[in-house]
């Protein structure tokens, strides 16, 4: 028990450090909000007069009147509550119906195509690992191709493509605009069509590598005094694979799983840059640029949250199922 | 090449064995036989040494050859031609000269994150796991806080504080090392764990041995693979990371690589125009690159890794069989990293 | 080939920009007729979602501006011309400037029902007074509403110059519901305006525009408008290229050819935007190197071909520059009659450049580049990273420079790091463009970035005038006009030429060339885009007020 509380401490202290990071890492971004603003109106044409400068700063620079210290205090004691703050980009929506808006989107496309990836690959990867040698097994390292292309060339190549030349799939964003989004087959439909190319980008630029993973799992374990013991049960070699191989060499392939999932939404940032897919990461990027310190401190809450809870459940999993992991505390 | 070298270095099973087979082998790893250590020579690994090979050359020594990359001709966007192999961009600068210079910006890019990741996470992990207690927990902590670091905006951070002659290249590897060595430090620690008990590096401790005596003598060389599994995997992912920060516009700047190249490519509508000779080819060489570093890290750990040494046992069997069959004999290759590696390797956009 | 031009910079610009985007997307729309057919599909080139806010006072307005609040007037920047009546139809300043009648439209209501008044243009006038924050205009006089039609504004001081600002960019909200509001706060879901447009129905993912039946200028042609959210620059082009888009302000490849790439689109350029290498002018100012030096400044303007400038570096989309900065050719009326050359040269002239440096006592050294005092001739261009168009701009400017012994270098950063070196004056150059004012009169843009009170010493933060340039000469021509009607040009020229005088002279601004704004704009489905012929307004899709004139003016093709 004492291992589990321990690791919960553990990963409380952790989520400290990486608030206060998240905190600090802002505010190390040269130039302010409003000189940021000023400069992208300028840049397309508008008019800056020394009032419009005044009247913004007043407008969104409020906010960092305190000292740095009480600034943090604020913080900490503001995401107790729940409390993103409000976003100076999208002034005066608050971070966390900015976030809440665009979570979903990046959620279900890249949330489901790492899913479909996982699955396939694992699968796959199962089936090419059983029996190594074969023809099959044999053009396994050309997947590595697939994992070493850059994502959004590949994306782009295939938008051209399939979007662009052949007209098969939509080129860009989440649905069909001119319909309102709700729980109607229509919106799910366009939603669905509008998702296919992202989602096939996603996944075959990621299937590559847990298709490998799972495969050399797989090889491991037939070497292993348990599957031999089966085999010499006279076991059927189905249930063998299943049973006994694929179960053990799929443990890994769960952590990397956990661990990937937590990427999701840091994740979207190129996938919605190439598609106009709506979603958090388009937030992000505007975020960062536009010295947005609440929404970026807001994303990033999210990604800290997800990729720290991730890690924790794979800890708590493993000292579930290695008992020697929990043995040397 | 020369990355791979430790590679051939002698050694026991790969991290993702250890995390659920840790039982392993607890004896000392064979010092001896170092031809058995040589991957076989298979189809793919052959294939993945030409393509190392060839990038790196072409990367090193095709500078020297091309012309100036910055060169403004009036001529525009041109298709491939005897006087320029790849083409022309838009202002009508020689493709195959700004390849040369980018292949070059992005070999230097991974290697050096390669490195200084390698080394940060070989410091994090194993130091960390061989003391144990606090400083275990102390490293383990700082592990897991980097890897939730946010790489974005930090490009932005830290290019603020590199001086400006170094920009570029040092801010993008910094940034890439930093966000990039925590998930390794990860494996390599339960790796060390696994070791650090094993009976012939307690003898070791209880002769009294200094500890970065055992760590080098005793527990690196199990680790070395793994090391030189992540090292090279550091390398393929830092070449694709500096790829996308290059694209959405946070690229290393002053300075050629195949991102920026692609960067400036997507921004003067390349594909749109029809100008495959300008796109298509900085994408090809980091995918090439990134292929042959994989397949030569399988061959290598197929024949370091002896959980995977039974695949040569099974693709024997199966080309005798075939040579039976009078078919031709295909053959198969071997191992890869650990899945987490894997995963960062091929989702790991900036975040 | 098109198209590294101003717009990648944008592009790449808004790749990041997002939200900011909207600022100045506000505009309006309009539509037609029965079907889908008829909507109209327009990108501003802001990227990602929309985050609702009608708001016209805020910053990060996605729309409202102009199409459903109207202003008293339309100032039609891209050409000089009289100010055209929206809800004002008459206006008149007494002698001194002290006090601005005007007159009102009769007749006119909210889209609730409610008539409009003078109150609600003297409510409008005092929400802004009283909250600093929207007061973007710095408005300081006082709104008096005479009867229902007759609005006064009474100033302590001679006040011409506001009136462009005041008349043309401030957006009458109705007293009834905004007294409750919060003006800063408030996001207006559900804004009641006077204009040709109302909000229809909103997603992040896109909102429309719906034809106000019972507008005052008659229903408007086109029946409903809707703005796309995109990721930026390059799916705007995209749009184009797959039909999908009808009006998209930014660059597409191969502008030369669009009639012929896409039979359904035309594009069209004007000019606004004069492009600069600034530099950090002033020694007394704490500004170190070489461009210190008004000497070198004009060596660098002299050393340019901008001719092969604009086809490298931006496709030929930019026009030339008045070294006054008096656009050319629609504002050359206030050029001064004293000025040697009336548009920067468009050839290179070395031995200008040498003439120059050789005077000033620098000397070509054995490397071609000219040296004084043991200091090379070496400048640094600040440039944000990404900006593909400005970067071969530097790279081709460079070589230029180069063949006439002057060193340039680009230095890329980060936008936020670009934006803090501009503002702290830690720079030797900065490539940049200069903006209009509120109206197509160069008052603004001298008053913006030559006046010293918009400076800084070096270290502290600077407004518009970041090259810091500071001359008590200028300064006083400038206060002198700020006290005297726009249209008395007799008056106001021998300021403007002591002005350009000045600004020629010193060249704190190098001037290259006049950058072009570039629609791409469906003329199968819409016609009544503005022309050379007919420049009722500057086609910008993201200008909001010029955007709601613009879709007045549309008609679907039948």
């Amino acid at each position: 028990m004492s291992y589990f509380l321990r690791k919960l401490g553990f990963y409380v202290v952790a989520l400290w450090a990486a608030l206060t990071l998240n905190f600090a890492i802002p505010r190390l971004l040269p130039g302010n909000p409003v000189d940021i603003l000023l400069a992208k109106l300028q840049q397309r044409g508008g008019s800056v007069s020394p009032e419009t400068r005044k009247a913004y700063t007043l407008l969104l620079g409020g906010d960092d009147t305190g000292s740095l210290w009480s600034q943090y205090l604020n913080y900490l004691k503001n995401l107790a509550h729940g409390d993103l703050g409000v976003s100076v980009s999208y002034y005066p929506a608050k971070v966390s119906d900015v976030i809440l808006g665009s979570l979903p989107w990046t959620l279900v496309l890249v949330g489901v195509a790492t899913v479909l990836a996982a699955l396939l690959g694992v699968l796959l990867g199962a089936i090419v690992g059983w029996r190594p040698g074969t023809w099959l097994d044999s053009l396994v390292p050309a997947t590595t191709l697939l994992a070493a292309i850059p994502y959004f060339w590949l994306a782009l190549i295939l938008t051209y493509l399939l979007a662009r030349v052949l007209g098969w799939l939509p080129l860009q964003g989440g649905y069909d605009v001119a319909l309102t989004p709700g729980w109607n087959t229509e919106f799910i439909l366009s939603a669905v069509q509008y998702a296919i190319l992202p989602a096939l980008t996603i996944v075959l630029a990621s299937i590559g590598g847990w298709l490998l993973g799972m495969r050399n799992m797989m090889v491991s374990t037939l070497s292993e005094d348990y599957v031999l013991t089966a085999e010499a049960k006279g076991l059927a070699p189905r249930k063998i694979r299943r049973s006994y191989a694929a179960r053990n060499a799929a443990l890994p392939s769960v952590a990397g799983f956990a661990i990937s999932l937590g990427f999701v939404v840091s994740g979207s940032v190129i996938t919605e840059q190439v598609f106009s897919y709506p979603g958090i990461g388009g937030r992000l990027l505007g975020a960062v640029t536009n010295n947005d310190y609440a929404l970026m401190q807001g994303v990033f809450l999210f990604i800290t949250l997800a990729v720290l809870g991730a890690n924790l459940i794979v800890d708590l999993l493993y000292g579930l199922i290695d008992p020697r992991t929990r043995a040397r505390h | 090449m020369t990355n791979l070298t430790p590679a051939s270095a002698p050694t026991v099973a790969d991290a993702a064995d250890t995390l659920i087979q840790p039982t392993g082998s607890t004896g000392r790893p064979a010092r001896s036989g170092w031809r058995m250590l040589l991957p076989s020579m298979t189809p793919w690994l052959a294939i993945g040494l030409t393509l190392v090979v060839g990038i790196t050359l072409f990367g090193i020594l095709a500078v020297y050859v091309v012309g100036d990359p910055k060169q403004i001709r009036d001529q525009g966007l041109t298709p491939p031609s005897a006087q320029f192999l790849l083409g022309t961009t838009q202002t009508g600068q020689d493709v195959l000269a700004q390849l040369a210079y980018a292949t070059r910006g992005s070999l230097q890019i991974g290697v050096l994150v390669g490195i200084l990741a390698t080394v940060l996470s070989a410091f994090f992990g194993i130091y960390g796991a061989y003391r144990g207690g606090i400083l275990d927990e102390a490293f383990s902590l700082l592990s897991n806080v980097f890897l939730v670091i946010p790489g974005l905006p930090l490009v932005i951070v830290i290019s603020g504080f590199v001086p400006r002659e170094s920009r570029g290249v040092w801010t993008i590897v910094v940034v890439l090392a930093l966000t990039s060595w925590a998930a390794s430090a990860r494996v390599l620690r339960a790796q060390t764990l696994s070791v650090r008990n094993r009976d012939y590096v307690a003898a070791s401790k209880v002769a009294g041995e200094k500890p970065w005596r055992v760590i080098a003598v005793e527990i690196l060389p199990n680790l070395l693979p793994v090391l030189a599994s992540q090292f090279v995997f550091a390398i393929i992912a830092a070449v694709l990371g500096e790829a996308g920060l290059a694209f959405i516009g946070l690229g290393a700047s002053n300075s050629a690589t195949l991102g920026t190249m692609l960067f400036y490519a997507q921004n003067g509508y390349a594909l749109s125009l029809g100008a495959w000779w300008w796109f298509v080819p900085p994408g090809l060489i980091i995918a090439l690159f990134g292929m042959g570093l994989s397949l030569v890290n399988f061959s290598i750990d197929e024949t370091i890794n002896p959980k995977l040494k039974n695949l040569r046992l099974y693709r024997r069997r199966a080309r005798r069989t075939a040579r039976m069959e009078r078919q031709l004999a295909r053959r198969g290759a071997g191992a890869t990293g650990t899945p987490a590696t894997r995963s960062t390797v091929s989702e790991a956009p900036p975040r | 080939m098109s198209l590294l031009t101003g717009m990648s910079r944008r592009a790449a610009t808004l790749a990041g920009a997002a939200a900011l985007g909207l600022v100045l997307t506000g505009c309006s729309g309009g539509t037609t007729s029965a079907g889908s057919e008829a909507t109209l599909v327009a990108y501003t080139g802001q990227s990602g979602d929309y985050q609702i806010n009608f708001n016209p006072f805020s910053p990060s307005r996605i729309g409202g501006l102009g199409a459903t609040y109207e202003t008293l007037f339309f100032v039609n920047k891209a050409k000089v011309s009289d100010l055209v009546p929206l809800l004002g139809t008459q206006q008149s300043w007494n002698t001194d400037g002290t006090v601005l009648s005007v007159t009102l439209r009769d007749g006119v209501t909210w889209s609730d029902g409610q008539p409009f008044t003078a109150k609600d243009v003297a409510f409008t006038f005092g929400l802004l007074k009283s909250n600093a924050a929207i007061n973007n205009i710095g408005f300081d006089g006082t709104a008096t509403a005479v009867d229902d039609t007759h609005v006064t504004f009474t100033f302590k001081a001679p006040a011409f110059v506001k009136g462009p600002d005041l008349l043309g960019t401030v957006p009458i909200v109705p007293e009834h519901l905004w007294k409750t509001i919060n003006p800063t706060q408030d996001v207006v879901e559900k804004p009641i305006g006077t204009g040709a447009y109302l909000i229809g129905e909103f997603k992040p993912q896109a909102f429309t525009y719906a034809a106000n039946p019972k507008y005052w200028g008659g229903e408007p042609k086109v029946k409903k408008i809707r703005f796309v959210a995109l990721s930026g620059n390059q799916a705007g082009a995209d749009g184009i290229a797959a039909g999908t888009v009808d009006w998209f302000t930014g660059p597409i490849p191969d502008i030369k050819n669009t009639k012929k790439n896409f039979p359904k689109y035309d594009a069209y350029t004007q000019w606004q935007n004069q492009m600069v290498l600034a530099t950090c002018s002033s020694v007394q100012m704490g500004c170190k190197g070489p461009q210190t030096d008004p000497a070198v400044r004009h060596a660098l303007y002299a050393a340019l071909n901008r001719t092969q400038l604009n086809k490298l570096a931006f496709q030929d989309t930019a026009s030339a520059i008045s070294p006054a900065f008096t656009l050319t050719p629609s504002q050359d009326q206030f050029a001064s009659a004293a000025l040697t050359e009336k548009v920067a040269p468009m050839a290179a002239e070395p031995q200008k450049t040498a003439q120059s440096l050789e005077q000033a006592g620098w000397v070509k050294g054995a490397d071609g580049i000219y040296a004084k005092g043991g200091q090379r001739l070496s400048l640094t261009v600040e440039v944000v990273t990404g900006w593909t168009d400005y970067i071969t701009a530097i790279d081709t400017m460079a070589s230029q420079a180069k063949a006439a012994g002057i060193d340039l270098q680009a230095a890329q950063s980060s936008w936020n790091e670009w934006t803090e070196k501009k503002g702290s004056g830690n720079f030797q150059l900065v490539i940049d463009s200069l903006g209009q004012g509120p109206a197509p009169d160069p008052f603004y843009l001298y008053t913006y970035f030559f006046d010293s009170n918009t400076g800084a010493k070096v270290g502290k933060s600077a407004g518009n005038n970041f090259s810091r340039y500071t001359n008590p000469e200028v300064d006083a021509a400038l206060d002198k006009l700020a006290a005297l009607p726009l249209d008395d040009q007799a008056a106001r020229q021998p300021y403007f030429d002591t002005i350009q005088q000045a600004v020629v002279r010193d060249m704190p601004y190098v001037p290259v060339l006049t950058g072009g704004t570039t629609s791409v704009w469906s003329t199968a489905k819409f016609s009544g885009w503005p022309s050379d012929q007919d420049l009722y307004a500057f086609p910008a899709v993201w200008s909001s007020l010029d955007a709601a004139e613009i879709f007045k003016r549309l008609k679907p093709q039948s």
